[in-house]
């Protein structure tokens, strides 16, 4: 089976729902583990990481959730593939420069995956749609708890899970939720918020992860330490900042309704649906920026026609791995600028220009 | 400008290198500077003429540099080093966590909340057990990376064979370190030209800012390699 085949056609992965997801887009959990008797991937030998692979597939396989997963090794992926896992959030950008010796398996409902051989031996994550990050933990650890019976771990009792780079020792835990945030971009309140968050010692990065910008006003919150403290403490702290920060976000959004005939919002939402419904080739990154807005928009009410899941399949369906598996075929530069365009056109403009939304209609 | 070697002749040759973090400069007249084999610029370290005449050089430096020469810390499990654990600031396997325990409880102390795990274990793993599993040592099992080490040399006579092994584990660790920084220079290339073909301009520049600093790197070790032989 291909990867195209495996994968939950877009406009179905676009339509799954999750508790208050206009701002929490979605929540993941991950956790980093490794065999006690290996050296860590970039260590280790090729022959030695196939091994590794082979006895991790074998494990993961084992599992009764993992059942019917897909189960591939890197080099039997295309870059397309890896691409269109990566915009899925299903593996890391590090893990699309993979090849032989390094795997990958995802469950049917693509909600848990399985990184072999990334920076560690072992990276799991859940993931789900909203705000849900104790469940995803839950998820994740349920599945380690399984596979714990079958792989022997690298554990030390002071030091906890052993993992290859240090910052991730302990629990091997990242909890995160991607936020939108487009009413704090626009408030000029995001560099105060992104700060703040960053002292109560979580990270805040772009899009993609680590090294990734700040694409579309999408912000990924996560904790960063992972030593001396309990997983239940890292998971309760991070839903105590991301509710404050989504608090923030609503009321960011509540101001910019009361302005005066909402121009900020009818100027940056209006120009937006014009650049979109008008362009004829367009980068990723304008994509994205401009569709936040639209994406705002629909939220705020101001596109009667606008479906939120119609929007969330545009997000994906116009980034370069999905609108090239999609082609069948690998594009240039200027050949995705103007198939993402016209992608982009016909279904902005069917939503019609932003109106103004009544005040006494939000409230309720 | 008068050549700072002999202080006699008009110094022609002018040579800038970064020694410790700090940018070296020396002049030198063309017969001083044939002298010192400055004529091949790949196969000379301004360290070494540096450290032919005082007053340039301060003392620290020349320690610094000296430090480094000597051979590091080693896993006996995996044969990582600090070296190479300062470089990647990743190490190579779990029983690395024990060797190089004193220099990463530091390290630990900055990255995170504690430095002593309080959450999950495995179940099978009591929080009060022994530390690993036994570590097997270097001697009891052929070594996990190969090194170049061929079997003929060990005919020699004990005293030189000690000699022998030391260089050649000077050698070896240049070499892995080599391959390492080829290794991640490779890596690194392709990051860049993914990051290129998505449009990511901001993360592709910081990569290539990276790949600049290991060319120099690489530069700087397969130099003193040179050298060495």
């Amino acid at each position: 089976m291909t990867l195209s085949e495996f994968l939950i056609p877009s406009s179905e992965y676009a339509a799954r729902r999750g508790p208050e997801d206009v701002i929490v887009l979605s929540s993941r959990a991950r956790l980093a583990r490794n065999l006690c008797d290996s050296s860590f991937p970039a260590w280790a030998k090729k022959p030695e990481r196939l091994q590794i692979l082979k006895r991790i597939s074998d494990a993961v396989l084992s599992l009764p959730p993992m059942k019917s997963c897909l189960l591939e090794s890197m080099d039997n992926l295309s870059n397309n593939d890896k691409l269109a896992l990566m915009e899925r959030h299903l593996i890391s950008r590090e893990h699309t420069g993979r090849g032989a010796g390094s795997g990958l398996a995802i469950n049917k409902e693509e909600n848990i995956s399985v990184m072999i051989n990334e920076e560690d031996h072992l990276r799991m994550q859940a993931i789900l749609p909203g705000f849900q990050i104790r469940k995803v933990w839950e998820r994740i650890d349920q599945l380690d708890s399984e596979l714990e019976k079958k792989i022997p771990y690298a554990f030390h009792p002071d030091y906890g899970y052993l993992t290859a780079c240090p910052t991730n020792l302990g629990t091997g835990i990242r909890v995160s939720a991607m936020l939108h945030l487009p009413a704090l971009a626009l408030t000029d309140q995001i560099s105060q918020i992104v700060g703040a968050v960053n002292k109560l010692g979580l990270a805040v990065r772009g899009i993609y992860g680590e090294g990734t910008d700040a694409l579309g006003n999408l912000f990924q919150a996560s904790n960063q330490m992972t030593l001396g403290e309990t997983e239940e403490d890292i998971v309760t702290r991070l839903e105590k900042v991301i509710r404050q920060v989504v608090k923030n976000e609503e009321n960011a959004r509540q101001t910019l309704l009361e302005e005066k005939d909402q121009i900020t919002l009818l100027n940056h939402i209006g120009r937006a649906w014009g650049i979109l419904s008008n362009c004829y080739t367009i980068e990723t990154r304008e994509t994205l920026n401009l569709l936040s807005f639209i994406r705002l928009g629909i939220d705020l009410g101001m596109f009667p026609k606008g479906k939120r899941s119609d929007l969330e399949e545009l997000f994906l369906i116009t980034q370069r791995g999905h609108l090239q598996l999609a082609a069948k075929e690998n594009m240039d530069a200027p050949q995705r600028d103007r198939t993402r365009a016209d992608i982009l056109r016909n279904k902005i403009l069917k939503l019609e220009a932003p109106q103004k939304v009544k005040l006494k209609a939000l409230e309720s | 400008m008068i050549c700072q070697k002999c202080n006699k002749a008009e110094a022609t040759v002018h040579l800038t290198q970064v020694v410790g973090g700090k940018s070296k400069k020396l002049d030198l007249c063309s017969n001083c500077a044939e002298q010192c084999g400055v004529d091949d610029p790949a196969g000379f370290s301004m360290i070494e003429i540096l450290k032919k005449f005082s007053g340039v050089l301060e003392p620290e430096e020349s320690v610094a540099q000296v430090v480094i020469k000597q051979p590091s810390l080693r896993c006996p499990v995996c044969g990582y080093t600090e070296v190479d654990m300062s470089k990647t600031g990743r190490v190579g396997c779990p029983s690395c966590y024990v060797t190089f325990e004193k220099g990463l409880e530091k390290a630990l102390k900055t990255m995170h909340r504690g430095t002593r795990h309080v959450g999950k274990h495995p179940q099978h793993i009591p929080l009060d057990g022994p530390p690993l599993p036994k570590i097997e040592k270097e001697a009891d099992k052929p070594p996990v990376r190969k090194r170049a080490r061929p079997a003929a040399k060990k005919k020699t006579a004990p005293a030189k064979e000690a000699e022998v092994a030391a260089t050649e584990q000077k050698q070896s660790t240049a070499q892995e370190e080599l391959a390492l920084l080829q290794g991640l220079l490779k890596s690194k290339e392709g990051v860049l030209e993914e990051a290129i073909e998505v449009e990511n301009y901001e993360y592709a520049a910081k990569v290539r800012d990276e790949i600049k600093k290991l060319k120099k790197q690489l530069e700087k070790l397969s130099q003193s390699e040179k050298k060495d032989k």
